[in-house]
């Protein structure tokens, strides 16, 4: 027999490599097992002195004093993430108390420190304590992390930013929500809401507006959360002036939010488009601002050629505060249209 | 030299090449691996901040198709009823199954017939009856004909109202936050199509009306050499494909898909067994060949638990049928091996999966043929032998070692010193029997997909070995 199987030195290769695997797994293994049993009793050191802090600050905030003993270094990471926890807990002056007490330990410049640091972890944490310790010292080094690449890191600090000042911050917000597509929008909503409808919804209507209808439909889904004042005037603008179709769709969808019957005549236009879920738009919107002088153009849809207008027409129907059951049969006995019937006979299931 | 010779010597090189590759394959997808882990673990506080409602997730429907699950399918419905989401539905496909299932449902949770309307986007077997549940009003229940859980998924997908659809076995029990973590991968890229979950094995772990109270490891050592594979799975088996958009299978246990990507597509495959990752190609193959923009991903979180075979004919069951949908996922979208437009995922990950998990097990079957009828012929020496042996099994126990490592490093959901004991027995276990009996199946596997025997559910006998209090 020739080659591997007989060559000495391939045999003796193979064993050193095989011995070497398992030396290393269990090397490995002794490792993983180590760090598990220091991972266990940091896990009960950790508690121990969450509970312990925790007491502290509550006793502080609610008017008993008890000192803090100094945090330790090793430990202070877990102190900002209780902090942290805290606030995001805690509503009105509690709040302030709870920042104030924070202060008095310097966890500003420790958290400012840590910004350095190579963690993007600690990074992270270090933001989101500056601000909601609204630390303006910090703006600066945020406005810089805002800019970044990492979208986490990015969002952490205009959401920090936002918390900081948020009358200042509103054009940077605004500003980066427009050149950065990629931001998802749920995490963008949560830096809105801070900054409150009121401060946010005249400057994001404004650059709307400047905007080409492509990049017009991501920002009007923000809309959702401002102020219904500058929404709608926005909104009929647009509707007036744009064939784009995701625009309109976005458009229905705030004045089903914002409208009122007097904007159904808008609403009624886009029950026949060609596009059938602008069409669909068209009814869930007339669902939530239509009345009972509403049902015919809804009974028209039921007999759509697309199956979600006619689900929506149905549903439409059923929502009106006028209908009843006896209401929806009359109706069906007035349907000839199959798809109507069985639409109807779905929904007074 | 004699052309027996030459055979021996050509297939040595062959077996060492090979070796030689899925080594340095498995140890290149553990690092990608533990860069996807260590990235999600940095960002992952700041995620969990997050704890209230945006407005935009996205609302789904969960359909979970049912053949035989009148054991599990009460406490799947309740651990789906206890998810932290703003707005999802249920859709439970009761495939004509021969036991109680959709008699429990009805039960249960007091269903009742009804009328439905709706769009009928996929070809389906004929349905028998439409039930809505009177006390939950985001429960319906589709009675039909047998015709297998792919059909089973179209036909709920046929039903569901909402963007988005999870596919989950009626046997998966998800932890309340999964839905969270799988959707925020659809919110922050608007490319994605496609999320997986990672599973783990429930066998062993205590459960409350659906929802799990403790993690623990079964003393069944079928399920704990199961736990042992289900980790290597999931942490590096798939993550390590994600960073290059090339992950070829998201499980079929606890899935998430953008319902008209998959309607464009044709739906689920009825010809095949292997129906979740067959999707998941002709997806991949679908966007790459159309050049369209796509992310098909999986995340680390452990976040659906399901219930591993502890005999071994149903392992075997499943393990051929396992082998079989892959071999037919990849024959049937053939086209995407080195295809222009396919890019890495063509060019590199497919390839290699043909070469290592589809004849791979034939490779590893001959190998074991050829030392061990060398040795017995008195071609190979003992020495030969179990040097090969010990190289073999250490790279394997390495490969496992490092998984347990990463686990480590992530979410260390085992908690006590114990378990980590277990799992290391379970690694050595694994490659002494049965990582050799399971490659005879995958062999198995892959002939009865050469013979095109006919594929069925392949129902696993359900032992409820998860403790539910």
């Amino acid at each position: 027999m020739i080659f591997f199987t007989t060559n000495i030195f391939i045999i003796k290769l193979s064993s050193f490599i095989g011995f070497f695997f398992v030396l290393t797994s269990i090397i490995l293994f002794i490792i993983i097992m180590i760090k598990r049993f220091y991972l266990i009793r940091k896990q009960k050191r950790d508690e121990r002195l969450l509970e312990e802090w925790r007491s502290i600050l509550l006793k502080n905030l609610y008017g008993v004093p008890a000192p803090f003993k100094n945090i330790p270094k090793k430990n202070i990471s877990l102190f900002l993430i209780l902090w942290n926890n805290l606030q995001d807990i805690l509503k009105g002056p509690e709040k302030e108390q709870l920042s104030q007490l924070a202060r008095s330990l310097h966890i500003n410049h420790i958290a400012l420190t840590m910004l350095s640091s190579r963690k993007l972890s600690k990074r992270l944490l270090a933001i989101s304590v500056l601000g909601n310790l609204r630390e303006k010292k910090a703006w600066s080094r945020l406005h810089e992390f805002a800019k970044s690449e990492n979208m986490t890191l990015a969002i952490t600090a205009i959401h920090a930013l936002a918390k900081i000042d948020p009358e200042k911050s509103v054009t940077i917000v605004i500003s980066f929500m427009v050149h950065r597509q990629d931001w998802p929008n749920y995490r963008l909503v949560v830096i809105l809401s801070e900054i409150g409808a009121g401060r946010f919804s005249n400057p994001l209507a404004n650059e709307i507006r400047l905007l080409p209808s492509l990049k017009q439909p991501r920002l009007l889904n923000m809309m959702n959360f401002g102020d219904g004042k500058v929404v709608l005037p926005l909104v009929k603008q647009l509707l007036a002036a744009t064939h784009n179709n995701e625009v309109i769709s976005s458009c229905l969808n705030l004045l089903s939010i914002f409208g009122d019957h007097r904007d159904v005549p808008i609403v009624k236009a886009y029950l026949n488009h060609k596009e059938a879920f602008i069409r669909m738009w068209g009814v869930k919107t007339l669902a939530s601002i239509g009345n009972e002088s509403d049902l015919l153009a809804l009974e028209r849809c039921l007999s759509d050629r697309d199956w979600w207008v006619r689900y929506r027409a149905a549903e439409a129907i059923k929502l009106l505060p006028t209908t009843t059951d006896e209401k929806i049969l009359e109706i069906r006995s007035r349907q000839s249209d199959r798809f109507a019937i069985d639409i109807l006979n779905y929904v007074i299931s | 030299m004699s052309s027996i010779s030459l055979v021996i010597i050509i297939f040595q090189v062959l077996y060492f090449f090979y070796f030689i590759g899925i080594s340095l394959h498995y140890l290149i997808l553990n690092i990608s691996a533990a860069f996807v882990i260590a990235h999600h673990m940095e960002e992952k506080p700041s995620f969990n901040r997050i704890k209230t409602y945006s407005g935009f997730e996205l609302p789904v429907s969960i359909i979970v198709p049912a053949y035989n699950e009148e054991k599990t399918i009460i406490s799947t419905v309740f651990s789906l009823l206890m998810l932290k989401y703003p707005e999802y539905e249920i859709i439970i496909v009761n495939d004509g199954s021969s036991d109680n299932t959709l008699q429990s449902l009805i039960e249960r949770f007091s269903l009742i017939p009804y009328p439905e309307a709706y769009k009928r986007s996929l070809d389906v077997n004929p349905i028998h009856t439409f039930y809505r549940s009177t006390t939950h009003p985001n429960i319906r229940v589709i009675d039909k004909q047998n015709g297998g859980k792919s059909d089973a998924l179209n036909a709920g997908i046929n039903l569901s109202k909402f963007p988005l659809f999870c596919c989950i076995d009626a046997d998966s029990l998800l932890s309340r936050d999964s839905m969270l973590h799988v959707v925020s991968q659809f919110l922050d890229d608007t490319r994605t199509i496609a999320c997986g979950g990672t599973i783990r094995i429930a066998n062993g772990c205590k459960f409350k009306e659906g929802q799990l109270l403790q993690v623990g490891l079964s003393t069944n050592i079928l399920a704990l050499i199961q736990t042992m594979e289900y980790l290597r799975a999931f942490l590096f088996g798939r993550l390590g494909w994600v960073p290059v958009n090339s992950l070829l299978i998201v499980s079929g246990s606890f899935s998430l898909f953008k319902k008209q990507p998959v309607i464009n597509v044709g739906g689920y495959s009825t010809g095949t067994i292997g129906e979740d990752m067959e999707l998941v190609v002709r997806l991949h193959r679908y966007y790459r060949t159309h050049g369209i923009p796509y992310k098909i991903t999986a995340i680390p979180e452990p976040i659906c638990f399901t219930e591993a075979p502890e005999d071994l004919h149903s392992l075997k069951n499943q393990r051929v049928r396992w082998q079989r949908g892959l071999a037919e996922s990849l024959w049937k979208n053939i086209d995407l091996l080195l295809h222009p437009k396919s890019g890495f995922l063509g060019w590199v990950a497919y390839p290699l999966t043909i070469l290592f998990e589809l004849v791979g097990p034939l490779i590893e079957l001959a190998g074991y043929v050829f030392f061990l009828a060398g040795y017995f012929l008195g071609i190979i020496s003992p020495q030969a032998l179990v040097a090969f042996l010990i190289l073999a099994i250490g790279f394997s126990l390495f490969i496992s070692i490092v998984t347990i490592a990463l686990e480590e490093m992530s979410f260390h959901i085992y908690p006590k010193l114990q378990n980590i004991l277990l799992l290391f027995f379970a690694a050595l276990l694994e490659n002494c029997g049965f990582r050799q009996i399971n490659t005879v199946w995958r062999v198995a596997g892959t002939m009865k997909w050469l013979f095109r025997f006919k594929g069925s559910w392949g129902a696993i006998e359900r032992k409820g070995t998860s403790s539910t209090i």
